[in-house]
């Protein structure tokens, strides 16, 4: 049943702009702060107040456009969409639904059949609304208006993914060239990059889309997969009953494992207009190139780089160039190690197994490059077995301390000593005779379990190479 | 300069900021305006002008000295031939529009009224200016006192009364669109007052109804309880023709005439500097839909070039001192 049908999903992803201040004012956009303190007569909608547009919002939005294969707007404008809600003082948003400052681009992506284009339709900048805290008790909702009027750009997909994966991979690869281009911290948890879901099913083959749910300000990649997967299987149940999917806007609730439908906000039309109060936004050739220049290293490039300078393989390349946060991590580690393929391989492996498990993002990883580089190096010299370093991984996740001062600490130094291990060998082999004698008769299997018992013993300190070196030696006695 | 009055819609910062409307009754505007500070450094004393709400309807006022007043459809030229005064609302850019509060920003401008084209001169001069937080502020030197020898001047037939300008060199003029200005006029500043006026919704300042016991109600009981009903026919029109089904038929067919005016008035300037014309309907909207400056005097309204508002100042004084300097 499922394989007849397909899924169409389309995202359109909210960014804000790491600009200082808003979109139209000088207030600060600090994340944070008592509520409603960074807040002045424009972006609290006092009469007369008039907005002027932040010109880092335009330069930041082209940035975004450039990197992503777009074409830039030479006259545009903003437009007002106008609905009343206590989040939105003006009672209308300042956006764009005409002339969107960047169009036609794509993102890249992987798939099982080649690399994929994801098209982007366009880029536009709005202003975001501020927050509304309901209050159980008081049953009441109190508003907060810090948020109102911070800078975003809205990027809008054509519908073009055809699974979780292609959605989790296009999103992944977006915040990554948003991360280098520096318009946005782009902090999926913090609520500076979410994103709308759009989904429908079809018959494979269908060239009509069906009726479209919408699944409003997901943040988590684990819940995306999820309601994506969830929300697909619902709408095909629907269709193989023969009834239709009725379009609306849905979240999804993780207690209960399902998406649930939304009351709709007044979901009158918006009237939109050009905004009166603003200018057109006028960009010449000369703007534009100017602002490629001062663009760093795309991921695409660093790729090329990272194949010749390191002699990486593709994989790792394209892995590790996702993200600017990994990159440096690698550079620094690379640096100070000496050891690239070492790096991608502790990055591919222990650090985004943990990052994923514990859903930290790549900006916030609490360790430098540099300890990455010392811990190898550590590992290289034999002073820790690639075991250990992987119990001391997990600690520098949870605190600031270096390698060095973890493995002091805790003790965890490997024991060469050649004294030391003997003991314990033949100590392990008089209480294992059975043992002895298995692997005499030709069972390996049985060194392994003589080689995990002197290791449990010894705490999971002992060099392994010395201590299966000694074993060998003495059950060849 | 003796007193000068303020219309009652530009903030005056620790001072009522009505617009004439019940929902700003109580409203202290909490900032000075660009032209209040303008009016402060010059050490000119200002005293507020009662309006009807949000200038909407026809004011009834009493003018009998300086005061700068805000203009939508004509309201300085209106005021002038009834108190016989002179005024000028000056071109789209001149005059700074923060702090003003404005229910069709595309076409409301800031003006200056005063019993002598001097005066106006005078007043003109210390409010204009380009200002940064007005985004369509100009940021063009506009120079009021240049003097221009031979202005070309035109006029239209509707213009009855010629007494004053008999001994001028008029060029008869026709403006084939006139006919569309009101009708064009009237659906942008319904449009765009259908959502300015749409933050007065009692949540942040201003009045808020008591009879509400969910979010609607706040929104639906104050807006109906706070403006009157010229206020309210003007939104709902807006809202209607904005509407997604009368867009296009309504709303973007005026903008497009619009264009159309624009261009019809810069071919007809290309012959002369000054076009004369009557205090009449559609006559009337054509300085504030083009942005182009307009000088009232006598019965009649003189519009110019934008930013040439010193070439009508010089013809306004020929006009009045009854000169017999030939055009």
């Amino acid at each position: 049943m499922y394989n007849d049908y397909e899924m169409v999903i389309g995202l359109e992803t909210h960014v804000e702009l790491g600009t200082k201040t808003k979109i139209f004012c000088g207030c600060s956009t600090e994340f944070g702060g008592e509520p409603n303190s960074h807040c002045c007569p424009v972006c609290l909608a006092i009469p007369g107040a008039m907005p002027v547009l932040n010109e880092k919002v335009v330069e930041y939005a082209v940035r975004a456009g450039l990197a992503t294969n777009c074409q830039i707007t030479k006259f545009g404008w903003q437009d007002r969409k106008n609905y009343f809600y206590p989040d939105m003082p003006p009672a209308y948003q300042v956006s764009q639904t005409e002339e969107f400052i960047c169009k036609n681009g794509y993102v890249e992506i992987e798939t099982d059949d080649g690399t994929k284009n994801i098209r982007i339709h366009e880029i536009h900048i709005e202003a975001d609304a501020g927050k509304l805290i309901h209050d159980n008790l008081e049953e009441c909702s109190l508003v907060d208006l810090n948020r109102a009027g911070v800078p975003l750009i809205e990027i809008v997909s054509e519908p073009d993914m055809r699974s979780a994966k292609e959605v989790e991979d296009y999103l992944r690869n977006l915040k990554g060239i948003l991360e280098y281009t520096g318009v946005s911290d782009c902090k999926m948890q913090e609520g500076s990059m979410r994103a709308d879901i759009n989904i429908s099913v079809r018959k494979k083959g269908d060239t009509k889309l069906g009726s479209k749910i919408e699944m409003k300000n997901m943040n988590s990649f684990k819940f995306i997969i999820k309601a994506i997967n969830y929300e697909a299987q619902r709408q095909i149940d629907i269709l193989e009953d023969g009834e239709k999917v009725i379009s609306e806007t849905v979240k999804w609730d993780d207690q209960k494992q399902k998406t649930i439908s939304m009351r709709e906000k007044d979901s009158a039309a918006y009237r939109p207009f050009p905004d009166p109060e603003l200018m057109p936004i006028v960009l010449d050739d000369e703007y534009v190139e100017s602002i490629r220049k001062t663009l760093p290293e795309l991921p695409k490039a660093r790729q090329k780089r990272y194949l010749s300078e390191y002699g990486l393989p593709i994989y790792d390349t394209k892995f590790i160039t996702n993200s600017k946060y990994l990159c440096s991590i690698f550079e620094e580690a690379t640096n100070v190690s000496g050891n690239p393929k070492m790096v991608s391989n502790f990055i591919m492996s222990d650090i985004s197994r943990i990052l994923k498990e514990k859903e930290i993002e790549e900006s916030n990883i609490p360790f430098s490059g540099e300890n990455i580089g010392k811990l190898i190096i550590l590992i290289n010299k034999g002073t820790i077995s690639t075991s250990i370093a992987k119990k001391v991984l997990i600690d520098m996740f949870e605190t600031a301390k270096s390698p060095e001062e973890i493995i002091k600490e805790k003790g965890l130094v490997q024991i060469s000593d050649e004294g030391i291990i003997k003991e314990v060998v033949s100590k392990i082999l008089s209480q294992n005779e059975q043992s002895v004698l298995d692997y005499k008769a030709g069972k390996d299997k049985a060194l392994g379990f003589l080689v995990g018992q002197a290791m449990k013993e010894m705490k999971g300190k002992a060099n392994p190479v010395i201590l299966n070196k000694l074993f060998i030696e003495n059950l060849k006695k | 300069m003796k007193t000068v009055g303020i219309r009652d819609n530009i903030c005056i910062k620790g001072e009522k900021t009505t617009c004439g409307s019940k929902m700003l009754e109580k409203f202290i505007a909490p900032y000075n305006a660009t032209i209040v500070e303008k009016l402060t450094s010059n050490s000119i004393d200002f005293k507020k002008v009662s309006m009807s709400e949000f200038g909407l309807k026809n004011d009834d006022i009493q003018i009998n000295e300086c005061a700068i007043i805000t203009d939508l459809e004509g309201d300085i030229s209106k005021i002038c031939i009834k108190n016989n005064l002179v005024g000028i609302k000056p071109t789209f850019g001149l005059v700074s529009r923060y702090g003003f509060i404005s229910s069709a920003p595309s076409l409301e401008q800031v003006g200056v009224i005063g019993k002598t084209v001097e005066d106006c001169k005078e007043l003109l001069n210390i409010i204009k200016g380009y200002d940064k937080r007005d985004s369509g502020s100009a940021n063009i030197d506009v120079d009021l006192e240049k003097k221009t020898d031979n202005l070309k001047v035109g006029i239209v037939k509707d213009v009855k009364n010629r007494e004053k300008t008999e001994k001028f060199n008029l060029i008869e003029v026709e403006i084939s669109n006139l006919k569309y200005a009101k009708v064009i006029h009237y659906i942008i500043s319904s449009a765009e007052a259908s959502s300015s006026l749409a933050k007065y919704d009692g949540i942040r300042y201003g009045y808020r109804t008591k009879q509400y016991s969910n979010l609607k109600d706040v929104y639906k009981n104050t807006r109906k309880e706070g403006f009157e009903y010229e206020t309210k026919k003007k939104m709902i029109a807006g809202t209607f023709f904005l509407d997604v089904n009368n867009r296009e038929d309504y709303y973007i067919k005026a903008e497009k005439a619009r264009t159309m005016i624009k261009t019809e008035m810069n071919k007809i300037f290309e012959e002369i500097d000054i076009l004369i014309v009557p205090v009449k309907d559609n006559y009337i909207h054509l300085a504030n839909l083009t942005g182009r400056p307009s000088l009232t005097i006598g019965m009649n309204t003189i519009i110019g070039k934008h930013f040439e508002e010193s070439k009508l100042i010089s013809l306004a004084n020929e006009i009045q001192n009854g000169g017999a300097k030939n055009v």
